[in-house]
């Protein structure tokens, strides 16, 4: 709105000292043409009538009294005129509603907006820029005006009310020092609207961003008509690693390091690469500016994860390593030995979970692997592999098998089945099946009759599902069923890792899958400090970058699942203080602070108003 | 020029000199009436060459040394008229100068029927005319006739105008001024220079009631009647009431320094009455007996 006001005044822009006086209401110039007609009434006035007088002598000395003797003797015939006219242009002045637009710490209500997003922490001279940015809003509380009431909102993804329209001057300081950068990119539209929402109707609310500029900004127009941008900070020289990611083929493991250079010098460093918390490699960089290095890195088998940790001095800390989990660690393997199953390839290998390897029969003994899962699908090795089992068809001569192949007559699934959640048996039918031996603590899933054809127990520590039939012999494959099926039978033998997600940006959250069976669960942070978690925790906050550890307690063993955390918001790796933030189509320049209008017309009212007076005491004092 | 019955009355006054001149003019100058004029002043010690015949014998008589008899001597009294005739004596139709000229009559025909030398000249930015001390009652029909020719005419210079009254002031005596004061270039250098003349001096001042109280309001050209200079003014109350408080400031330095010189002051409205003033007011400020 004073955009508009501006511009459609600018025509009547006086520039004065640097200062623009612009009028809002230039309407007012009309009133001049009073001017001419004063002039046109002292013109017309009548004469004064001659009266003779015996002496002037006394007349003179009480005019003498009353108006000093001034070099301008003709000037004073016409006194009343000058000052008519004075008064005239002072009130048509006062009309046109000049103002100036002035530094000054607009009204009585000050919004101080505080960045706290992570290229705050960027290390200045005499502290960070968050230091920086206290320092200032501490001098301008000190030197406010008594009455002035004070908002502090801290600008983070979303905004934090610190102090709410106070005039406690210790209070605002005291919540200032509790400000903290975090690991995440600030959201300044959020920040406004809360700003929008606090600013009190009819009062100037002047609103103060103490940011380096590197924040989320409003798209559309935004309602605080006093914003202005404080720039704090300096420096621009940061170099970050901006991906790291790891490719795990059959061959050797081969990780990639890119490291972006943010400033406008080019930057060097060595690169480390930690595998389980171990040097594994170190690697000298040089970064020019914009143009990224890329570090490849030849990763020795088994890690479970990769620390890239770059060591240089550059302004923010916190960009300068990257975390991944290798595949490994966040996989199962599965051995898959069959004779060729199709159906049941692909329905392992739509788990994302798994590493699925596939052997035929009379090569399994060359296996030397251990793996996770041995799915056997009309196959059983005589000895029972190290691993979890899932076994399709078991040959007669398995531990599984109780009564013969037979012709199936009619399909009973178990009522209220977890493993059967979501598993439609409708149009599902199976030519022939065995029949299966149900050990103590097992649970049958599918029946014939008193025949078991699925079920599902423990064998010691392993876990183990059993299908009877041959899955050639059913169409269970072909029906929607099947798939459903595979997934619960799967995660119910290899119970998915506590977390959803290996990796996660900081400041976001990642999602918990706590074991219902789990005793405990507890999360170590990169500092190694534990949290407890409880297994109804669906979602998880995660702060700094870094290792998390999740390690949970699942019917007496030790489950650990490793998060990665990498310093998310790349823009904040651009360290460099912006000169100006975007308000939806306004430019809001940094520096300079934003200035406010400043009307003045009450003075000159007064000053009219003076003029007047003296007007009349000069028509008293008979000029 | 006055009533026969003013004239009366005014015959039975006298002028009062304040000053006893004791011992200054004794032995010096005789005076034409003796039998009356000879008035006991004080004693002095006989010296050589003193005249016998004032001897106090009687003083001898008792204390065995010789004493001279002073005697006051009782000269005639000179009195001089001196008459503002500028030009603002003459303002609203003379009403100032007529009572000035009647008041100079009035004293001068007094001085005259009382054996006194009277003299009278006409002030304005100089010594305009005079007539020379006139004695004995065929000098009033003289005197009466110059004032009578008096008009009013040029602009005031009271201290100008009374230094040149040297050549018009032959004698220690009473000067009477007759003026309203109102002289841009001041009064008290041509006062003092009477006094120095050793003239007893009165000073009489007219004004008009509208010079101490204007009826203005409004915007007026003051017009000065004898210097002719426009004064634009718009007359306001508050600046009657600055007005007012200047009059009454200069009149009050005016009785000031009359006092402070011993000179005797009267401020007379012209439309006081003559009889009024010269029977009561003159008597009441003891300059006539």
């Amino acid at each position: 709105m004073l955009s508009n006001i501006v511009h459609r005044t600018s025509n009547l822009e006086v520039e004065k000292g640097g200062k623009a006086m612009q009028f809002l209401a230039p309407a007012g110039l009309f009133f001049l043409l009073l001017i001419p007609v004063i002039i046109i009434f002292y013109l017309l006035k009548q004469k004064r009538e001659q009266l003779p007088v015996s002496s002037t002598m006394l007349w003179q000395k009480v005019l003498a009294d009353t108006v000093a003797e001034t070099p301008w003797q003709k000037l004073r015939k016409s006194l009343l005129l000058l000052l008519q006219l004075l008064l005239a242009l002072l009130l048509v002045f006062a009309l046109l509603r000049p103002y100036v637009l002035a530094n000054r710490q607009g009204g009585s209500d000050v919004i101080i907006l505080v960045d706290t997003s992570a290229s705050m922490a960027v290390s200045e001279a005499g502290g960070s820029r968050l230091d920086l940015a206290k320092a200032e809003v501490e001098k301008l509380i000190k030197e406010s005006k008594g009455k002035t009431r004070f908002s502090l909102i801290g600008v983070g993804p979303s905004p934090r009310v610190l102090a709410n329209r106070t005039t406690d001057v210790k209070e605002v300081l005291n919540k200032l020092k509790t400000l903290q950068t975090g690991y995440y990119r600030a959201n300044l539209e959020t920040a406004l609207s809360l700003a929008a929402a606090l600013q009190e109707k009819g009062t100037a609310t002047q609103v103060l961003f103490f940011s380096d500029g590197g924040v989320d900004t409003p798209e559309g127009a935004v309602g605080l008509e006093h914003f202005e941008y404080r720039r704090v900070g300096e420096r621009q020289d940061n170099l970050a690693i901006g991906a790291f990611s790891m490719q795990e083929g059959s061959g050797q493991p081969l990780a990639l390091t890119r490291i972006d250079n943010y400033g406008s010098k080019e930057g060097e460093g060595t690169v480390r690469l930690l595998g389980d918390g171990r040097l594994l490699d170190a690697q000298p960089v040089r970064v020019s500016p914009g143009k990224p290095a890329y570090l490849f890195w030849n990763v020795p088998q088994g890690a479970s994860y990769l620390e890239a940790r770059l060591d240089a001095t550059d302004a923010l800390a916190s960009d300068n390593s990257a975390w991944l989990i290798s595949r490994q660690a966040r996989q199962a393997k599965v051995l898959l030995v069959t004779q060729g199953n199709i159906f049941l390839e692909q329905a392992l290998k739509l788990n994302p979970m798994l590493d699925v390897h596939k052997v035929a029969t009379g090569a399994y003994g060359e296996v030397k692997e251990r793996f996770d899962l041995y799915v056997l699908d009309g196959f059983w090795p005589g000895q029972q592999p190290s691993g979890q089992l899932l076994v399709i068809n078991p040959p007669s001569d398995s531990p599984f098998v109780e009564k013969a192949e037979g012709m199936v007559e009619k399909l009973d699934p178990a009522p209220d089945q977890p493993l059967l959640r979501g598993v439609s048996w409708a149009d599902v039918h199976v030519a022939k099946s065995k029949g299966l031996k149900m050990p103590a603590g097992w649970q049958s899933l599918l029946r014939d009759g008193s025949r078991t054809l699925a079920a599902a127990g423990t064998l010691g520590q392993v876990r183990a599902g059993v299908l009877g039939f041959d899955l050639h012999m059913s169409d269970l494959p072909l029906r929607p069923a099947f798939p459903i099926l595979m997934q619960n039978l799967v995660s119910w033998i290899l119970p998915p890792g506590g977390l959803r997600d290996t990796q996660a940006e900081s400041g976001g959250t990642v999602g918990l899958n706590i074991s219902p069976d789990a005793q405990a669960a507890n999360l170590y942070n990169p500092d190694q400090n534990r949290t407890a978690l409880a297994p109804s925790q669906q979602k998880l906050e995660v702060g700094e970058p870094g290792l998390y550890r999740l390690e949970q307690v699942i019917n007496g063993q030790k489950r650990e699942d490793y998060l990665a955390v990498n310093f998310a918001p790349v823009q904040e790796s651009q360290v460099k203080p912006a000169a100006q933030v975007k308000l939806g189509l306004k430019d809001v320049a940094a520096g300079a602070p934003a200035k406010v209008p400043q009307e003045f017309w009450p003075w000159l009212a007064l000053a009219a108003l003076a003029v007047m007076s003296v007007e009349w005491w000069v028509y008293l004092r008979g000029h | 020029m006055f009533e026969p019955e003013f004239l009366r009355k005014l015959e039975n006054m006298a002028f009062l000199v304040k000053k006893a001149r004791a011992g200054r003019y004794s032995g010096q100058h005789r005076s034409p009436r003796k039998g009356q004029s000879v008035e006991f002043a004080d004693y002095r010690a006989y010296t050589a060459g003193d005249d016998w015949r004032q001897v106090d014998w009687h003083a001898y008589a008792r204390l065995e040394r010789l004493f001279i008899k002073l005697f006051m001597e009782e000269n005639d009294l000179l009195i001089y008229l001196l008459v503002d005739t500028s030009a603002s004596m003459g303002w609203k139709e003379g009403r100032k100068l007529k009572l000035a000229k009647e008041i100079a009559g009035a004293l001068g025909y007094l001085a005259l029927v009382n054996s006194e030398q009277a003299g009278a000249a006409s002030l304005d930015r100089g010594m305009a005319r005079f007539l020379p001390a006139q004695r004995g009652r065929g000098g009033i029909s003289r005197l009466w006739g110059f004032l009578q020719e008096l008009e009013a005419g040029e602009d005031t210079d009271l201290n100008t105008a009374l230094m040149r009254t040297g050549k018009f002031i032959k004698g220690p005596g009473i000067t009477i001024l007759i003026s309203d004061m109102l002289s841009p270039g001041g009064y008290t250098e041509g006062l003092k220079y009477l006094q120095h003349l050793g003239q007893q001096v009165v000073v009489l001042q007219i004004l008009e009631p509208e010079e101490r109280e204007p009826d203005l309001l409004g915007n007026f050209e003051l017009v000065d009647c004898e210097t002719n200079t426009v004064k634009e003014v718009s007359v306001t109350p508050l600046l009657l009431q600055a007005y007012r408080k200047r009059t009454e400031e200069f009149l009050h330095g005016l009785s000031q320094f009359c006092a402070a010189r011993e000179i005797t002051y009267h401020l007379i409205s012209s439309e006081e009455e003559l009889e009024e003033i010269i029977l009561r007011s003159l008597r009441t400020l003891a300059v006539l007996t």
